[in-house]
């Protein structure tokens, strides 16, 4: 009973923590603007984070590791610092977009100016950080982050025509009067999106948090391959939602209020208050994990004790790294530069990362001296080889097609 | 000087370098940033400490960072710490997916940041000697 | 060294882009940017719309209200600065068009303003009476996106 009980959690902790908040404005935006057309970069991303997750929770239970740790050790230290210094500044881009979310969302729903709550939300963050156990910290914020289900609610109750949906989903077509280069611009940014790397190094270090062993892997695999499917529903939902509220009137979502509208407008009231919730908890959810991956991407190149599973006086430089990037993140957000934009930039620049985090990933996960018998399948590394081939493509086009689309305008 | 298991031939830079040092109850202690050599009697070179932090790491990373990074850390270096931070390959117990000492870390001078950190940063916020409850 | 050429090239570029509301060389190159920002500025005017519309059927929280009025007049008027700052090329057609799509686009931002000095009054009647004369408005910006001329 236990058992099922732990399952259960950690499906649920899965759902609930899958979505962030570079999830929300991207699958909004590009709802309200293509409607379901560009799900098949979402669905794409979905099975590339589940399939790098396992690797990477598998590696973690294993060889009690954290990813960077071992990142050093294959590609040597120069590679390895390129690879900690692009993955530690896009992790930072990422937190600091995740503070300006909670804070829009605080806002939403207090209509007190965003900005007056940032000191608040950083200090919540620290603290937390400092203060509450891993798995608390996993458990709670998953577990609120499940209200984002009022997607799926909403969808429903807006009575879509469920076969124009689905062959919208199933033949990718771009609507007439788009261009070609933006839809692509947005398949990667769906595709950043969706993989964002902190989320690998999070979950591998998370692992080790949680002193998983060899035994872990399966309940990890559960959580990975049923759980971040169904968060990625969720997704696919808030893009369907802005589809089929906001493309008719040609609104394009560029804030967060723009992606709970819709849900105002099928559900009322109360599934607005519950998406702001969901919203806040995703939000800050993700802000303690970028915020910690920053501590565990620098921690684990140099070798340092990491981790809120010692004492913090045990692993000072981790937390004066967090510190530090919190700090640095909140006083970008402090200049008022639009969270949203720094999201959208967060996002393209996530893609252009993600070779750097999966492909040593792959590496390591196939590597018999670190994992024993544990290594990749054939269809692991088959299913690897070519993700790693379309995220090195998406990778080389994505700042070109930034510039070309002018950020997709 | 410890024997690992007799017979096994390590490749250093496969097997040794940048690997995490850790002592006997898993906490981590640092990477292996350089290794420190010398010759025996018969001419042969071995193996006779490890060598940690930037002014081990800076040469390895080559080029203009790495000397920069070493002559940095040269500077900042107090005057009790005049050589390059080391720790005696005699501590090693065991090679494999990373290094085991059969010292403390704090027994050891390799973290002088840590030590700086902790003592003015870290102890002064309240809950730092806890771990999270 | 090269790396770094490419490297200032790659930032000069950037920059370049940041900055892209240069001057638009050619009528038909005008014409794009005013289409343009016609439908950027329907978005924001319609999600002014259909949250008051949201309001009126009950659905919506007050403090989300007030947040989606102040930033669709905010994003309003930083579309319709941006579309002022753009130097028109000498022509008479681009004048025409520049003064049509400002009467447009100043009747959208006077709507807006109203919508939000209402909303935070707490003035329903002028409210929504505000947003369905603004349809007017809206259809103006459609038509001129799908297809404009002076």
């Amino acid at each position: 009973m236990k058992r099922i009980f732990a399952v259960a959690l950690g499906i649920l902790t899965a759902i609930g923590g899958f979505v962030d908040i570079g999830d929300l404005v991207a699958n909004a935006l590009v709802g309200s603007r293509y409607g379901l057309s560009l799900a098949w970069a979402t669905i794409g991303g979905i099975v590339g984070i589940c399939l790098f997750a396992e690797m990477s929770g598998r590696v973690a239970a294993v060889t009690s590791r954290g990813t960077f740790d071992l990142v050093r050790e294959r590609l040597g230290p120069r590679v390895g610092l390129a690879n900690l210094v692009a993955s530690f500044l896009v992790t930072m881009l990422t937190f600091t977009a995740e503070i300006g979310g909670i804070a829009l969302s605080i806002e939403l729903v207090t209509s007190v100016n965003y900005l007056l709550w940032v000191p608040l939300v950083a200090l919540a963050v620290w603290l937390i950080i400092w203060r509450v156990k891993f798995s608390l910290l996993e458990n709670v914020f998953g577990m609120l982050g499940l209200s984002l289900v009022v997607f799926a609610v909403a969808l429903w109750k807006l009575n879509p025509d469920w076969s124009t949906l689905l062959h919208q989903i199933a033949v990718p077509d771009k609507p007439g009067k788009e261009g070609l280069l933006p839809y692509f611009y947005y398949a990667i940014a769906l595709f950043g999106a969706a993989m964002t790397p902190y989320e690998v190094f999070f979950f591998s270090s998370g692992g080790v948090e949680e002193r998983w062993t060899e035994k872990d892997i399966r309940t990890s695999r559960v959580n990975v391959f049923v759980g971040f499917p169904l968060g990625g529903l969720l997704s696919l939902s808030i893009a369907a939602v802005a589809g089929l509220t906001l493309l008719p009137r040609g609104i394009q979502v560029d804030t967060l209020s723009g992606v709970g509208l819709p849900v105002a407008v099928a559900v009322g009231k109360i599934g607005l208050a519950v998406a702001i919730l969901g919203f806040v908890a995703a939000t800050f959810g993700a802000a303690l994990e970028t915020g910690l991956s920053c501590g565990y991407a620098v921690s684990q190149y140099f070798g340092w004790q990491w981790g809120k599973y010692v004492k913090p006086r045990d692993a000072a430089r981790f937390h004066v790294v967090v510190l530090l990037s919190l700090i640095a993140a909140v006083g970008i957000v402090l200049t008022t530069v639009n969270p949203i934009t720094v999201t959208e930039y967060s996002i393209v620049f996530s893609a252009v990362a993600l070779p750097l985090t999966y492909f040593p990933i792959l590496v390591i996960s196939n590597d018999p001296d670190y994992m024993g018998e544990k290594v990749n399948g054939r269809v692991s590394n088959t299913l690897g080889t070519l993700f790693l081939i379309v995220i090195l493509i998406a990778a080389i086009a994505a700042i070109p097609l930034m510039l070309l689309t002018k950020a997709g305008q | 000087m410890a024997e690992h298991s007799a017979g096994r031939q390590l490749d250093l830079h496969l097997h040794l370098l940048d690997r995490q040092v850790q002592d006997e109850d898993g906490r981590m202690v640092c990477k292996v940033d350089d290794l420190e050599f010398e010759v025996d009697a018969t001419g042969r070179p071995y193996v006779t400490a490890i060598l940690v932090g930037p002014r081990a790491l800076g040469p390895r990373l080559g080029g203009r960072l790495g000397r920069w990074v070493a002559s940095i850390a040269g500077r900042l270096a107090t005057a009790d710490q005049a050589e390059v931070p080391r720790i005696d390959f005699g501590y090693v117990t065991w090679i494999g997916n990373s290094v085991t000492i059969a010292r403390h870390p704090d027994e050891l001078p390799v973290a002088p940041l840590e030590d700086w950190l902790d003592r003015h940063v870290i102890s002064r916020i309240p809950g730092s000697r806890h771990e999270s409850e | 060294m090269t790396g770094r050429r490419i490297a200032a090239a790659l930032a000069g570029t950037l920059l370049a882009c940041a900055a892209c509301v240069g001057p638009a060389t050619t009528t038909s190159v005008y014409r794009g940017k005013a289409g343009h920002t016609a439908e950027d500025a329907l978005s924001q005017l319609e999600t002014a719309r259909l949250a008051v519309e949201t309001d009126r059927r009950g659905n919506l929280l007050h403090a989300s209200l007030e947040v989606m009025l102040t930033e669709a007049e905010d994003g309003f008027s930083s579309i319709q600065a941006t579309f002022d700052s753009i130097q028109p090329p000498d022509s008479t057609e681009a004048d025409q068009l520049r003064d049509k799509l400002d009467k447009i686009l100043a009747a959208g931002s006077d709507g807006l303003a109203q919508l939000r000095i209402a909303a935070r009054r707490g003035d329903s009647a002028v409210l929504y009476s505000t947003s369905a004369e603004l349809g007017a408005v809206s259809e103006q910006l459609q038509a001129f996106s799908d297809n404009p001329h002076a």
